[in-house]
């Protein structure tokens, strides 16, 4: 099984998720208002339902279930940032069926909002996709059309920076072959050829993403430190916020021991431990 | 070089956006209709971009002359900085451009004529001799092979020689300027920081040696050259560093020769610092102590250090060649 912990995976419809579910042993975890997949490494993935709505809606709801079963915590010591990836079937007035792209630009047409992702995925072509009420059958432009990206975009940024947000549509219809020739069958024949593809695509992003937690998550001797302090003393917010920077500083600084040293010693309250923490570092 | 290149729509059909995207043609060109509409939004991450930039290419409108903040330059009239990129193509952890943009991404104002026009009026407004600044907002000559800036600004001032242009650079990109005849009225003021600090806080900045080698071709080739020492950022072995800088840059350069030098502490306003430390916890330099004034970062400086520092550079320059970057 291949696993990319970090990473979110929003589709709109069964056919479209169902060789990707099984390529990651993703197994249905809730079914009460949009199915919600999660595999034992803690890859998530949600099926929507069609349009711009439900897309925003269950991924809102894929967003806050992750809050839910904690990969935040208390003052945020170990940073567990997720990636959000929507993988869909699109139209396209030229491309060849079955050419991937990612998203530069997300056009919502009716409500003319324009938003941008980050380019940081590599390896495919890139278009401007154009999310639309209706399946679209002209193509007006040089564009891939179809009816979830935008609203995904709006609720998945809610949740995480914006270079760990990415759009991936893959031609089933042009103009040569409309849209009335896509049958399930081809859906799920289409996506099951761009596996690769898509797991070269979570894997970028879940790299990005172990970099970002590593550079903002503090060392497991530090958390140790941190939470020994938090159950000997009652720390305000605003306290717990202080002493976990003291805490980043005398790391950063390498003065570990001596921090050791003195959360080792007992202080008449919170306040007089951050004072001798503060006072340690400007004596340095 | 770049992740894409967005392109604003007022300036598609500029000759200049034209010529760069038939260059980076393979690069995935996207439109849009203001720079701000990728550049300043929330919930981007500076150090996750600095590892995939992007070109953003706009006008920019209103502002394009500005005055330089007290203290950023020698006298010699009244001084000006102008900014026709924003962001710069390396990675100095110091760099106060980390606090102030949320982006990484280089911005780049093509719209060089609007630039010309308002140096000129300020030329003919100033009531004497004036100073104009660039590499505020980004390193110019570092991104000279994309932006051409020198072909450009070389030629408006040869036709001001009221008026001083000083490129301040980390920058070893000189074949724009060793390609025409030296202009008396232009400095390139490069910027230098300790072997050390360079090496430890100095990504993708070309060498200290290659920085004194082309300091050497410029002076050479009749270029007037000058010394920016900054930021400088307390350290035990500081003033043996320096001096260790010092040694190799004044055996090498002409000293006579030189515009000026300059020393300056490390110092940003303490928005920027705040974003900063945000972005880089772990960060050992942004977990020192600092000291808060008038709206200005600095490091605690318990030796004070700076000024034995002047002391020791004006060992090897003249009173009259020094000043402190405030």
């Amino acid at each position: 099984m291949v696993s990319l912990q970090n990473v979110n995976l929003v589709f709109a419809h069964k056919f479209e998720a169902q060789a990707v579910l099984d390529f990651f042993s993703l197994e249905l975890v809730d079914n009460k208002e949009f199915k919600i997949y999660q595999n034992k490494n803690g890859m998530q993935a949600v099926i929507t339902g069609m349009g711009f709505e439900n897309a925003k809606s269950a991924t809102a709801k894929l967003g806050e279930r992750t809050l839910e079963v904690g990969t935040q915590n208390d003052l945020n010591m170990q940073v567990a940032a997720r990636a959000w990836l929507n993988i869909g079937i699109a139209g396209h007035p030229e491309a060849d069926i079955g050419t991937g792209f990612l998203a530069s630009k997300i056009i919502h047409r009716n409500s003319g909002d324009t938003n941008f992702t980050v380019p940081v995925l590599s390896g495919l072509e890139n278009a401007t996709v154009v999310t639309v009420d209706k399946p679209e059958l002209v193509y007006p432009e040089n564009a891939v059309y179809e009816m979830e990206a935008a609203g995904f975009w709006v609720s998945a940024i809610e949740h995480t920076s914006l270079e760990f947000v990415q759009v991936l549509k893959i031609v089933s219809d042009n103009k040569k072959q409309s849209i009335d020739t896509v049958t399930k069958e081809l859906v799920v024949d289409l996506i099951r050829g761009k596996l690769e593809t898509i797991s070269d695509c979570c894997a970028q992003l879940q790299s990005l993403v172990n970099e970002y937690d590593k550079a903002y998550s503090l060392d497991v001797a530090s958390i140790e430190i941190i939470k020994s302090c938090l159950e000997s003393y009652h720390f305000t917010v605003t306290q717990k916020i202080q002493l976990k920077r003291l805490v980043q500083r005398y790391s950063a600084i390498d003065l570990f021991a001596q921090l050791r040293k003195i959360t080792e010693l007992t202080f008449s309250s919170s306040n007089e431990l951050i004072k001798e923490l503060s006072e340690h570092l400007s004596r340095q | 070089m770049f992740s894409a290149i967005y392109i604003e729509s007022e300036v598609r059909e500029h000759d200049r956006v034209k010529e760069l995207l038939e260059r980076f043609s393979s690069i995935p060109h996207i439109d849009c209709q203001r720079y701000g509409e990728v550049f300043n939004r929330k919930r981007q991450s500076f150090r996750i971009q600095k590892k995939f930039p992007a070109l953003i290419l706009a006008k920019k409108y209103g502002n394009l002359v500005l005055p330089s903040p007290d203290g950023y330059g020698f006298d010699g009239g009244k001084s000006y900085y102008f900014s026709h990129m924003l962001n710069c193509i390396y990675d100095c952890r110091y760099c106060f451009l980390q606090g102030m943009y949320r982006s990484a991404n280089y911005v780049l104002f093509v719209n060089y004529e609007d630039f010309e026009s308002q140096i000129i009026e300020s030329i003919k407004a100033s009531d004497g001799p004036s100073i104009y600044y660039s590499g505020y907002d980004c390193d110019s000559l570092a991104f000279e092979p994309v932006s051409k800036f020198c072909d450009y600004f070389l030629p408006v001032f040869s036709k001001h020689t009221s008026a001083v242009l000083e490129i301040r650079t980390k920058s070893t990109q000189i074949r724009s300027l060793l390609d025409v005849k030296p202009l008396p009225n232009c400095i390139v003021a490069m910027s230098f920081t300790s072997d050390e600090a360079s090496l430890r806080y100095e990504h993708k900045v070309p060498a200290i040696q290659k920085r004194i080698e082309v300091l050497q071709k410029l002076q050479q080739a009749g270029w007037s050259v000058a010394l920016r020492f900054e930021p400088i950022i307390w350290d035990s072995g500081l003033l043996e560093n320096y001096h260790k800088l010092f040694m190799e840059i004044f055996h090498r350069i002409d000293i006579d020769g030189l515009h000026s030098a300059s020393i300056g502490e490390f110092r940003m306003p303490t928005s920027f610092y705040k974003n900063i430390v945000k972005l880089y916890p772990d960060e050992e330099l942004f977990a020192r102590e600092t000291h808060i004034d008038n709206g200005l970062v600095t490091l605690i400086d318990k030796e004070d250090s700076l000024r034995q520092l002047e002391q020791i550079l004006l060992r090897y320059i003249k009173p009259e060649q020094y000043y402190r970057c405030a």
